[in-house]
């Protein structure tokens, strides 16, 4: 039994990973988890619901194109940390603090896949889709796009694996996920909390990725047995 | 007060602030017991160069070795994969509480570990994508390995080692601002700083001087690389 003058608890063990951390804190970790994910899927989506027709708009002139892709790039160089910070003004401890600079860098992934994989689509298909009549909205919605698919899942795997790792910095400016859970770990010295939510990240951001290969996999039958 | 006009007064405190902070002369040259903008540029400059020459240093031999070995692609491909899962901000957290303590040393460990990637993966397609004809023609020419590497090999990857440099570059100074957490200094302290005593004027001077240099220091990279592509020819570069 402890006293309130007996210190010693203080010496208590803090490895730097453990077992029984993980089994005694699984709702802290599933709740992280949730928080995770949840701005990841948010991030990107926001940032594919802007990529979309950024890249169909950068197809149509050669200076659109360049200067869709130079802004995309100008935003990726602003540091996080800066990105950030400067939202939390706006947005305070709204999600969108973190959501924003997260989408914002999602786009020089996307954007540069999209293009990539519509200029792969053989004028051909989109000749043969004209001939049955088809309108030009439909063509790129039920040919290009579909054509595209392989190239933007490869840039939608890259995306959601740095935007997992990316999200921690949310964890600065009181978002959740684990980045608050590093952060706080930080501050109380925790060596088994801040070792074990780092390890955590990494799993995370390799799931993804597996999941999504599968993913691609079963959304392009036709490409089964292509390495892409 | 109404929410509008509550709205607009703090909007008004926080312009009022960012050109408070520009036109004083303490946020620039500093004041006792605060380091001002030139301070902590010259401490970013000199946290991002280490970086990149230790960075240069080990990745350079690493990947020529790699390049030599049958397996070294596998290897290479995980090193990029996994460093860009790892969070660099929770390296830096858990270098800073383990025994190398807070300050410039876990911030320059944790850069070279996530700067390494770009130039290993570089240097290793560089050299790989030599082409084969070209080195049997070094040896038949009564070439060593090592003159086959340092005149042959390693000339003709400049281009991909020079892209592998830049983005390696740029990726270290976007870092060493993160850095600032773990008390390396650099301009990232403008914004850890001003968070912390909520002295917005000051966090978007820092912004702004942060993402301005970071914009400038890729785009002048980018011209400086297009003219070794003029003076060693054209290679595509490795995204890691």
């Amino acid at each position: 039994m402890r006293l309130p003058g007996d210190f010693t608890f203080h010496k208590q063990a803090d490895p730097w990973l453990s077992w029984h951390y993980i089994t005694a804190n699984a709702h802290a970790i599933l709740a992280a988890t949730h928080a995770h994910v949840t701005l990841t899927l948010e991030s990107v989506a926001l940032g594919l619901l802007f990529a979309v027709p950024m890249a169909a708009l950068a197809r149509q002139r050669a200076w659109l194109r360049s200067l869709i892709l130079n802004l995309c790039t100008a935003v990726y160089a602003i540091p996080s940390l800066a990105f950030v910070v400067a939202m939390v003004k706006i947005f305070e401890l709204n999600r969108l603090t973190i959501v924003i600079p997260l989408a914002s860098y999602s786009l020089v992934i996307l954007v540069r896949n999209i293009l990539t994989g519509l200029d792969e689509v053989s004028g051909e298909a989109v000749d043969a889709a004209r001939g049955m009549g088809l309108s030009n909205l439909r063509i790129f919605l039920l040919v290009r796009l579909p054509m595209a698919l392989p190239t933007i899942m490869a840039g939608l795997r890259l995306a959601v694996v740095s935007t997992i790792e990316l999200v921690v910095i949310g964890g600065y400016v009181g978002q959740g996920g684990y980045g608050a859970k590093i952060f706080e770990a930080f501050s109380t010295r925790s060596h088994t909390e801040l070792t074990t939510y780092i390890l955590l990240t990494v799993l995370l951001a390799l799931a993804a990725d597996g999941l999504l290969l599968v993913a691609q996999r079963l959304l392009t039958p036709w490409r089964r047995g292509v390495t892409a | 007060m109404s929410p509008d006009l509550l709205a607009t007064h703090v909007n008004n405190s926080t312009w009022h602030q960012i050109t408070t902070w520009f036109t004083s002369r303490s946020s620039w040259f500093g004041s006792d017991g605060s380091a001002g903008v030139f301070r902590l540029l010259y401490q970013h400059v000199w946290i991002s160069a280490l970086s990149l020459a230790i960075t240069c240093a080990i990745g350079i031999p690493l990947a020529t070795l790699l390049a030599r070995w049958r397996r070294g692609g596998l290897v290479v491909t995980s090193i990029a994969n996994s460093a860009r899962s790892i969070p660099v901000v929770g390296v830096m957290l858990l270098l800073a509480v383990g025994p190398i303590g807070i300050g410039t040393e876990p911030a320059v460990i944790a850069l070279v570990i996530f700067a390494l990637p770009p130039i290993v993966t570089n240097t290793y397609t560089g050299i790989r994508e030599v082409d084969a004809e070209t080195t049997r023609a070094a040896v038949g020419m009564g070439m060593t390995r090592m003159q086959v590497l340092r005149q042959v090999e390693l000339p003709l990857a400049i281009p991909l080692i020079a892209t592998g440099i830049r983005l390696a570059a740029v990726q270290l100074w976007a870092t060493a601002t993160i850095a600032a957490i773990v008390g390396s200094g650099g301009l990232g302290q403008l914004i850890t700083v001003g968070y912390a005593t909520q002295y917005y004027g000051e966090v978007y001077g820092g912004v702004m001087i942060i993402a301005v240099t970071a914009i400038g220091l890729d785009a002048s990279l980018q011209g400086l690389q297009s003219l070794v592509r003029r003076r060693y020819g054209a290679a595509l570069p490795v995204q890691a």
